[in-house]
């Protein structure tokens, strides 16, 4: 699976948008901060108001954005649809706040859905069941994530499944395209500013 | 020959020279492995197949097991492939993480040292603040980890473990009172002293050291990827 910088920029700012501070509130009036290498100074614990970890487009909804009672694709049979408690869809450049997929990836995201609940196959279960690392974006909606702020590093450190992020801030290459990591491989520019490190090129294997 | 031994002498204080932080501190940050085979078997090991031998890296080649735990350390030995902790792809506990076989980086600033460790995204935050241990019991897989300075010496002490890491893969364990106490020396800029002091009035009869040299990876943009030793079986299904 490529990855798509575009998207996890958006999941990140609207996560970024709903999102709260654990630690100490800081001086607003001075926010952001600097460290003297640059760094805004984000460094603490964070998390997001609603985890949202099954659903970018209503992260109040469970798994694959189904409603209680809602089976895959088809709805929930002789039962009417409980309304589910709305929160704002992390997409936030999309019209209709979709995914905006091709058609052949909306069928495959339909077809893993759609054997989710009762997986025959390997593929179906979620990774996120296997405790395996969620790839850059999914991994900010299961529990805190503790960032840390060296001389030339950002460092993303993730309660859920134990995973950590390491941003260089400089222009160093990425490793050989081969290199597929789970949480894909990050950088942020040399001068950092006060989002843009947050933009890293990644190559995830997380879904 | 006068000229070469003049050149030696100017630039040995080069070599001896340790980097440092603004503070003062040595400066340990970088990426850094252990070369050696201590997560084979911490002693003196011949060869077998798949697995070098080794020079001890025990201080005195003894670990002082009181008897039940020394037949049990045996007995561990002898089932190693099935038993072994690190075969199941369990966080390896300290000291082992250090000694696995894989690099690990290291970032210090003056408040916290934080080491992040290429397998299974093991993690370790060392608080150099002066702040306690918490209040226990806790059995944490990596321990918890407070140090301070000791002139130019990291003095790491680690407790709070579980018992259900092993030091090696020739069965040598320890309890839940295992306490550590880690000692991050620079000789020069790119190797570290590493000495461990280990503590565990339940399994052995005193407190026994471990002593290696730590290497500064100085390869051109290297760095830390992914050993996430339990995805294996399933990656192949997540392209």
């Amino acid at each position: 699976m490529r990855f798509n910088s575009k998207l996890f920029i958006t999941v990140v700012l609207g996560t970024a948008m709903v999102g709260s501070a654990i630690a100490a509130e800081a001086d607003k009036a001075a926010w952001p901060q600097h460290a003297p290498d640059g760094q805004p100074k984000v460094e603490g614990f964070w998390v997001t108001v609603v985890y949202g970890m099954g659903c970018l487009q209503n992260p109040r909804a469970g798994v694959g954005c189904l409603e209680e009672g809602e089976e895959p694709g088809r709805g929930a049979p002789g039962k009417p649809r409980p309304k589910p408690p709305k929160a704002a869809s992390r997409i936030v450049d999309t019209p209709d706040g979709e995914i905006p997929y091709q058609p052949w990836a909306r069928t495959k995201q339909q077809y893993l859905l759609s054997n989710y609940f009762e997986p025959t196959r390997p593929e179906f279960l979620d990774p996120q069941q296997l405790c395996l690392p969620l790839g850059p974006v999914r991994q900010l909606t299961w529990h805190d994530v503790h960032i840390l702020q060296y001389p030339g590093y950002v460092i993303f450190e993730h309660e859920g499944g134990h995973v950590f992020r390491i941003i260089p801030l400089d222009d160093r290459p990425h490793p050989g395209a081969n290199i597929k990591l789970w949480m894909g491989d990050s950088r942020g520019p040399g001068k950092a500013t006060p989002w843009s490190w947050m933009s890293p090129t990644t190559i995830p294997k997380g879904a | 020959m006068k000229r070469i031994i003049l050149s030696l002498i100017l630039i040995a204080p080069v070599f001896g020279q340790i980097p440092r932080t603004s503070d003062g501190k040595p400066d340990l940050s970088g990426l850094w492995q252990a070369l050696n085979t201590a997560n084979i078997d911490l002693q003196d090991h011949a060869a077998q197949k798949g697995a070098p031998a080794g020079q001890s890296v025990v201080e005195g080649n003894e670990i002082p097991y009181q008897p039940w735990a020394l037949a049990k350390k045996k007995d561990n030995y002898a089932n190693r492939a099935a038993l072994d902790p690190e075969n199941k792809c369990y966080l390896p506990g300290v000291p082992r993480i250090t000694y696995l076989g894989l690099p690990f980086q290291i970032f210090e600033r003056s408040d916290l040292v934080t080491i992040l460790y290429e397998h299974a995204h093991a993690n370790r935050f060392i608080y150099t603040d002066g702040t306690p241990h918490p209040k226990g019991p806790i059995e944490w897989w990596m321990g918890d980890s407070r140090g301070h300075w000791d002139g130019d010496t990291l003095v790491v002490d680690n407790v709070h473990f579980n018992d259900q890491t092993w030091f090696d893969h020739a069965g040598n364990f320890h309890s839940e009172d295992l306490h550590v106490v880690e000692r991050y020396s620079l000789l020069n800029r790119d190797h570290i002293n590493y000495r461990a002091t280990i503590e565990d009035p339940k399994v052995f009869t005193r407190p026994w050291n471990i002593d290696m040299v730590l290497y500064r990876h100085v390869e051109k943009n290297f760095q830390l990827l992914e050993y996430e030793c339990y995805g294996f079986d399933l990656e192949q299904y997540y392209p």
